[in-house]
């Protein structure tokens, strides 16, 4: 009887949301996200989900423009870099509020990078503390206090800022277009400490209203946003959890939510025939890669990594499991880098080359078990990951076909997959032979990708892989500012990766976002976090 | 076994088994197959026609084949795990149960705290510390039924042993081990029997419920938990054979168990005899 109460309310209630369902559509944009967000503070979190949150309610200095990774001003109106690019001057907008009403000023910026930089402010050693960590700023920045490639940040005035750095970065402005650079008011940080993350104030088109845990996050239009040409033209957006990608789409049937993101490959053809509904590709700017472990004395052999290079028909898997938003990658950088290399020749698929290969190697019988250095003998184990990213969308059935692949070489693997904390923890570590994995551009520039990857040559996390003459490219990479000679040195860098073998790459993806034809103005950026204020609903 | 066959349901239930215990034993014979070639991505997700008849999957390997032998690592798991669980459970159920006192409390106790825990997060638990796999979901799933073979086996036993058959074994002086074996065990059979059966359907269903969360057979043994989690996602893109058949192969066998144990309880209970 209680099931049958609960049943009528719950129709009820549908009625009643479809009725309000049209005067609400006008306001509210509800977009179902795969998961919870982490934090809502941009400088500690590193995933996607969070991201696109902040995106809405905080604002850089500089950021990307539309669909692109170019880097257009944001809160800093125009700069000026001296001319050796150690010197960077900003020159900051007037009028600026953050969303509690304090100024955004150069001395709001000065506090931004302080709490970035030293982990002695007061801000950030609250966040270790709380066993959080300024990860990206690590990251693009060389490392905190006197590690910092950024050496000092003053006020010249209260709309100028100056940017010491200790040697030029080829980067620097799409760096701080980043999500993770965007300014909080220091004055809501000094009121919440650590609980920031969940009273986020920055001078966004979108204020932060509530954070229903497990549900939803709910914002709204920001009245005061600086630029009135290109403020909110939604009330309200709701960004909804709704993890199983199956459920959304159904969510997205049903009008409760107006857009999503991870739309499983097969549906996506479904979602084109729904008079209703349209995809949306995000560009591509994503790479799904096979690595090696090089404490693996058969992934040490040239033909052994090459064989398996050839076994693997990433046309095929690309065809068949991306339901048409992928293409086969030859390299580490997506075809729209501006470091991709147009004249690389990847190898052919040819399993009876990989079968040659391998006898050349040592392996006529072909490759079943492996050697770690340290004499560990066991069966070869091909890692895939638990959980659909926008490079491998459906991992498992990409592995399973990998895999099928490499048998008919001759070469048998052991699929193995684990929880994906553990998943990436023993990838750190450098515990597992053959993986898949890949990558997301953050800022559009090939550092973000390759450096990342090969410029600490023998680090655990990249297996162990050890090449000096790559690093040292790459390196000089990011000390020029010159883009055509960074993008001659990126090309020739990716060659290398080639040549050697490296690490095989899979797949670019277009990853599909999916929407009621009724949204107008979502424009999808590379980055993947992408700001709602251009979204309209008709 | 005549009232037992009497009863149409039982009748049922021995015709799936016997069904499914065929696709166990004969699809490895007939059917050879190897999983880790098997992958054709030009032919994925293709409905049931006369060469697929239960259509293909999202690799574009035969679902029949798959299933066929699936029974086998379904039935394998369940049979299995549940034989490994008896031989332990009854063992200890005899021990407890005839030893008495501290022993029977000792080890009452540890059925308890197992008991305690739902069987599945149990399960998951277990293979989360051991490990994936084949193996160890067989151990994890042996490990949750031996409670339940401990208590009644230990139940029978305490009525057993005052019963005067045992007490006139005892007076003609025969030895503990002898008393146990030959006068208690068989007597403990009967309810054993229907418990076994059904914890079979049981075993079946928490293999399945481990494949489907990953725990259980590792790709690409095919698994019927494990084919119904890939495929459950193209409910939406129409591929209803991909899931449709795992999950009636899933299905069909634990209600088999089912029904048989069912009939089987019926048939034992001393009340229902006439």
């Amino acid at each position: 009887m209680r099931r049958i109460a609960r049943l009528t309310s719950l129709v009820a209630l549908t009625l009643l949301f479809l009725g309000t369902a049209p005067a609400m559509a006008q306001s509210t944009f509800i977009f179902g996200a795969q998961g919870e967000p982490v934090d809502l503070d941009p400088a500690i979190i590193t995933d996607g989900i969070s991201s696109r949150i902040t995106r809405q309610i905080y604002e850089g200095l500089t950021k990307y423009k539309g669909a692109t990774t170019e880097v257009v001003p944001a809160l800093a109106e125009k700069w000026t870099v001296s001319a050796d690019g150690t010197a960077w001057t900003f020159t900051l907008r007037r009028n600026v509020k953050f969303h509690d009403g304090t100024p955004f000023d150069a001395a709001a910026v000065v506090w931004n990078f302080e709490r970035w930089r030293f982990t002695k402010h007061p801000q950030h050693e609250n966040q270790l503390k709380a066993g959080k960590t300024f990860e990206y700023y690590e990251a693009q920045f060389g490392g905190f206090d006197d590690k910092s490639l950024i050496t000092k940040v003053e006020a010249v005035n209260p709309t100028t800022v100056r940017i010491t750095l200790k040697a030029p970065q080829g980067p620097f402005l799409a760096n701080l277009a980043m999500f993770v650079f965007d300014m909080v008011s220091p004055k809501a940080a000094e009121k919440w400490g650590t609980a920031l993350s969940k009273n986020p104030v920055g001078t966004g088109p979108f204020k932060f209203v509530e954070w229903k845990v497990g549900q939803e996050v709910i914002l709204e239009a920001n009245k005061d946003y600086w630029d009135k040409a290109t403020a909110a033209k939604v009330q309200r957006v709701i960004v909804r959890n709704i993890k199983d990608s199956s459920q959304r789409l159904a969510a997205l049937k049903a009008g409760e939510i107006h857009g999503m993101e991870g739309v499983n490959p097969d549906d996506v053809k479904v979602v084109r025939a729904d008079p209703n509904l349209q995809i949306i590709l995000r560009p591509t700017n994503t790479t799904g890669y096979v690595a090696f472990n090089y404490k693996v004395k058969e992934f040490q052999n040239k033909r052994v990594r090459q064989a398996i290079a050839q076994a693997i028909n990433k046309k095929g898997i690309v065809d068949a499991l991306y339901g048409g938003t992928g293409m086969a990658a030859n390299q580490f950088q997506p075809p729209p880098l501006w470091g991709h290399n147009k004249d690389l020749k990847d190898f052919e698929f040819n399993p009876q080359r990989s079968r040659d290969l391998l006898k050349e190697a040592g392996f006529a019988q072909g490759l079943k078990d492996i050697t770690w250095e340290d004499g560990r003998k066991e069966p070869l184990q091909f890692w895939y990951m638990p959980v659909s990213r926008p490079y491998y969308p459906n991992p498992k059935e990409i592995a399973e076909a990998m895999a099928a692949d490499l048998a008919k070489a001759g070469i048998t693997v052991q699929l193995q997959t684990t929880d994906w904390a553990v998943y990436l923890d023993k990838r750190k570590n450098g515990q597992l032979p053959l993986y898949m994995l890949g990558w997301t551009g953050d800022n559009g520039d090939p550092d973000n990708f390759v450096c990342y990857f090969f410029c600490n040559p023998g680090a655990s996390r990249e297996g162990f892989y050890a090449n000096q003459q790559l690093a040292e490219v790459l390196l000089q990479g990011q000390k020029l500012t010159d883009q055509p000679k960074r993008a001659e040195l990126y090309r020739r860098a990716e060659q290398m990766i080639h040549d050697d073998v490296a690490r095989i790459f899979i797949a670019n993806n277009q990853p599909p976002l999916a929407f009621q034809k009724k949204v107008k103005g979502y424009v999808a950026n590379p980055t993947s976090s992408e700001y709602f204020n251009t979204v309209s609903l008709q | 076994m005549h009232r037992l066959l009497a009863n149409r349901v039982a009748r049922g239930g021995l015709a799936i088994i016997a069904l499914f215990t065929l696709m166990a034993v004969l699809s490895p014979v007939f059917l050879p197959y190897n999983p880790t070639v098997d992958a054709d991505l030009l032919a994925r997700l293709k409905p049931p026609t006369w060469t697929h008849p239960f259509g293909t999957d999202a690799l574009g390997r035969d679902i029949l084949m798959r299933i066929l032998h699936g029974a086998r690592v379904s039935l394998g798991l369940g049979v299995g795990s549940v034989v490994l669980a008896a031989l332990v459970g009854s063992f200890l159920g005899l021990l407890a149960g005839y030893v008495g006192h501290r022993t029977d409390l000792c080890l009452m106790f540890c059925m308890d705290i197992l008991l305690a825990f739902p069987a599945t997060l149990l399960a998951i638990a277990i293979v989360a510390m051991i490990g994936p796999g084949l193996r160890n979901s067989l151990i994890a799933i042996s490990v949750v039924s031996i409670p339940f073979y401990a208590r009644i086996t230990r139940g029978e036993v305490l009525a057993l042993k005052e019963r005067e058959f045992v007490t006139a074994a005892r007076g003609l002086g025969g030895s503990a081990r002898r008393i146990l074996l030959w006068h208690i065990f068989p007597n403990t059979l009967p309810p054993l029997t229907v418990q076994t059966t059904l914890a079979v359907a049981f075993a079946i269903l928490e293999a399945a419920a481990l494949g489907f969360l990953g725990l259980g057979a590792q790709p690409p043994i095919p698994e019927w938990g494990a084919m119904l989690a890939d495929s459950y996602k193209f409910f939406t893109s129409g591929a209803w054979w991909a899931f449709f058949f795992p999950g009636a192969a899933i299905m069909l066998s634990v209600l088999g168990f089912n029904l048989v144990g069912d009939a089987l309880r019926d048939a034992l209970d001393p009340r229902l005899r006439t």
